[in-house]
């Protein structure tokens, strides 16, 4: 057909891309592109209520770069185009350094400067390495001498564990690496690994916006790792805060703090693309993390990755229709948003361990025809917590791949909203 | 040293749990899988005193271990309910009429009574008629809508308002990813509920909802049930499969991972400016339908005036080829008749009585042999071949 050499949108230009089933010409494709970016902005309920500081989340991968730039071109507004209002006060740009844990990342802090201080002079540049949760800025009223020691005797359906105190021994930097570093180690399985890595990055990512008085937070979800994730957290057991998760506007488990995802429609695809058009390829961090050139059965979300790029090369509507069905998603009416999980600060269903009790028995004790199969609840030690109670379902399941002592090494955050969730439920009790 | 039994410490452990993978013994195997589907029943008041409940037989495995576990516990438990073997004859030849054999046998060995209704004499067309008319790339829809519908109707036959069918938690996790990936958000909330009601028609459960299919396999294979293991003649290559290789890989990471999906998708909940279908009557055979005419009186309507893609695909498409059909068919469009009117819903009437049915001679029937599940505790000692189509 004739029609496959002109650009689908403007009709006059030679069609050189290819997205999805359309064909665009140079010009036309920048366009849309930037255009979806400022929809996701335009259409954004509480960027239309109130301005703010935006914290940029840049991991130094192709779409962290990506959004830098769209940011930057929209922060600037021409003198004579009057329609155009300034929607973004100021930008901040935030690096987690993750080099404890993967050496190929080494330097990644100093090239983001770099390059911030060069391409966006207006922003501000903030970096923070992941060993930092350690320290006393990540947690409000620290307590680093409490940490949780796992016990014998739990069931599959509890986790029991004892606060002790316990020297901090914290106080390096070298220290808080070592610290790092065992804690991922202990954990079996590079699912449950994944999973508390970016739930510490996202608690950082948090913090650190609030202490910088910022009202948003920009993430570079493209649409096919939202696809991804969707499927994911689907398998892991996340359904009940997968609108949150990945959601174009969270602005309801943050209060005072929206999290935005502007490139949520752009297809990875497309920002390769848009990287190399506006040579922004040079500072591109390939990003490594605990899937970088495993198997695919290494993990839940290596193997949906894996899964969902080979379906889309065959069936290329596929990441669009899981985006859209995650973008109707909503959280559930009854939802309790004052329960938080100690892990990962997305709220949780009451109920889960009953849940599992019915569903997966384990007692065989009553054998008896006339009873009903109840499991007891063990009679705890008064000092001992179960954990479970204080973790959302898909937290608990990890859980169930750490290694007996790796409790003891948990971020100081989760071992406090575990203390005080247990503490206020103790007063309640008496 | 021989390994003692997790949960009860008394007998040797012979089994590794799918679901858990804990090492048990075959009677505590036993004991909790019935427990679960118990407990299943019971937290979700499945049953009432004195229903009449049909269980959707097939033959293979899920519908023989249902039966099995439904009339136990049942008894066990007192549930009250009357049991009856509900089955379909799609009239696929080498397969279906086999598999029949097995719950003909299965009626006998559980001493329930059995009905089975046939697409012939509910619509006028078998299974491999219709695959002669339409080819092997949309005949699963065909199948799928009639088979709905029959039971039903068979159900009404019996005199039963409650349908049991043997779906598993793959299938239910199956069905979930399945929705997603097609953006089929209606059947996405609708999926996870363990019981459907419509508002006239017969209500349907599905107590298997959090059993896995291996387990069922194991269950069948050490109380040695009689069942029919062979895919359908039919069945293509279809984007099901593509979900179902992905949720086998997912529960080899993680076996919990088929429960965990099932417990994502019941937290699911659907915008509620998103248009849902409404539900109304089919206007000519009194069927539920979204539509006014239901899909089956739909694709009967093309069968039978020789366009038998009335019914499936897009719009654009759909013209198109009933056009090109119109104009192949028309030298054989005097000749064919409609074939047989289907009964309208509310005639249907109910058997008074229902005489049991006897099954052939089993050397003549082709049973394949069951499968032999492969979670077995000394299964690294087996160098034989493995039931690979898992």
């Amino acid at each position: 057909m004739a029609n496959n050499n002109f650009c689908c949108k403007c009709k006059t230009g030679q069609a050189t891309i290819r997205i999805r089933h359309a064909f665009y010409c140079h010009d036309c494709f920048l366009f849309a592109v930037v255009g979806k970016y400022r929809t996701i902005l335009g259409k954004s309920r509480s960027m239309n209520r109130a301005k703010g500081k935006v914290l940029l989340a840049c991991s130094g991968g192709p779409s962290s770069i990506s959004m830098l730039h769209m940011t930057k071109e929209f922060m600037h507004v021409e003198p004579y185009a009057k329609k155009k209002i300034q929607v973004l006060d100021s930008a901040l740009v935030c690096h987690i350094d993750e080099s404890a844990l993967f050496e190929a990342q080494n330097g990644s802090t100093q090239k983001m400067k770099e390059m911030v201080e060069k391409e966006f002079p207006n922003m501000d540049f903030l970096s923070s390495s992941m060993q930092d949760i350690f320290l006393k800025d990540f947690t409000k009223d620290a307590d680093l001498d409490t940490v949780l020691k796992g016990m014998d005797g739990s069931s599959d359906y509890d986790y029991l564990v004892k606060p002790i105190k316990q020297e901090s021994t914290l106080n390096s930097e070298t220290d808080r690496i070592d610290r790092l570093r065992e804690l991922f180690n202990g954990i079996n399985k590079n699912t449950a690994k994944e999973d508390l890595y970016w739930h510490i990055k996202m608690t950082m990512l948090v913090t650190l916006a609030k202490k910088e008085g910022c009202s948003y937070i920009f993430m570079g979800d493209t649409a096919t790792r939202q696809a991804i994730k969707m499927i994911s957290m689907t398998g892991k057991g996340r359904g009940y805060s997968i609108p949150f998760d990945i959601g174009v506007e969270n602005d309801i488990t943050f209060p005072g703090l929206t999290i935005l995802r502007p490139m949520k429609d752009m297809l990875s695809k497309e920002i390769g693309l848009y990287n190399r058009f506006k040579d922004l390829e040079k500072y591109v961090i390939p990003p490594t993390d605990f899937n970088t050139g495993k198997p695919a059965k290494s993990s839940i979300e290596r193997l949906t990755e894996e899964f969902i790029t080979t379906l889309d090369r065959d069936f290329p509507s596929t990441v669009s229709t899981i985006s859209r069905t995650a973008s109707k998603l909503t959280p559930l009416n009854d939802m309790d948003l004052s329960k938080k999980c100690a892990i990962c600060n997305m709220p949780y269903q009451a109920g889960i361990e009953d849940w599992r009790r019915r569903i997966t028995v384990t007692n065989v004790k009553d054998k008896s025809p006339d009873a009903i199969p109840n499991e007891e609840k063990k009679k705890l030690d008064d000092s001992m917590i179960d954990m479970n109670e204080y973790l959302c379902y898909s937290c608990q399941v990890d859980m169930k791949d750490y290694k007996n002592d790796t409790v003891s090494r948990l971020p100081p955050y989760s071992v406090k909203a575990i203390l005080d969730e247990y503490l206020i439920n103790d007063n309640d009790e008496e | 040293m021989v390994k003692l039994c997790v949960l009860c410490n008394e007998n040797r452990a012979m089994i590794k749990r799918p679901k858990t993978g804990q090492q048990i013994c075959q009677q505590c195997f036993f004991y909790v899988f019935e427990t679960e589907i118990h407990n299943t029943i019971i937290d979700n008041n499945l049953f009432k005193r004195g229903e009449r409940v049909a269980i959707g037989a097939s033959g293979g495995k899920d519908s023989t271990v249902l039966a099995h576990v439904l009339k136990t516990l049942n008894e066990r438990y007192d549930y009250g309910c009357e049991l009856f073997l509900l089955s379909v004859d799609e009239g696929i030849t080498g397969y279906r009429d086999d598999s029949l054999e097995t719950v003909k046998r299965n009626q006998q060995q559980y001493e329930l009574p059995l009905k089975i209704v046939s697409y012939a004499d509910l619509y006028g067309w078998s299974m491999d008629e219709i695959v002669q008319e339409v080819g092997r790339k949309n005949n699963c829809t065909f199948c799928g809508v009639f088979r709905r519908q029959a039971l039903d109707r068979g159900a009404v036959m019996l005199g039963v308002d409650h349908i049991v069918t043997g779906h598993n938690a793959d299938d239910i996790a199956e069905t979930i990813l399945m929705n997603i990936f097609r953006g089929d958000v209606a059947r996405l909330g609708r999926c996870t509920e363990i019981f459907t009601q419509g508002e006239s028609m017969i209500r349907r459960s599905k107590p298997f909802k959090y059993t896995y299919e291996k387990e069922i396999v194991m269950y069948a294979y050490f109380k040695k049930l009689d069942y029919f293991s062979t895919e359908c003649i039919y069945s293509p290559n279809a984007y099901r499969g593509h979900a179902r290789t992905f949720l086998k890989d997912l529960e080899s990471i993680r076996p919990s991972a088929i429960i965990d999906i099932i417990h994502s998708g019941e937290a699911f909940e659907i915008k509620s400016d998103i248009k849902m279908p409404t539900q109304k009557t089919c206007e000519r055979c009194g069927y539920m339908s979204s539509n006014t005419i239901c899909k089956a009186c739909m694709m009967l309507e093309g069968l039978n005036k020789g366009l038998p893609q009335l019914g499936i695909g897009r719009e654009t498409t759909r013209t198109r080829r009933q056009l090109s059909d119109a104009t192949n068919n028309e030298e054989t469009e005097q000749q064919r008749t409609t074939r047989k009117t289907v009964q309208h819903f509310s005639k249907i009437e109910r058997d008074t009585t229902i005489a049991p049915i006897k099954p052939r001679d089993p050397s003549l029937v082709n049973t394949p042999p069951p499968r032999v599940p492969t979670h077995i505790l000394d299964d690294s000692t087996k160098s034989e071949k493995k039931d690979l189509s898992w």
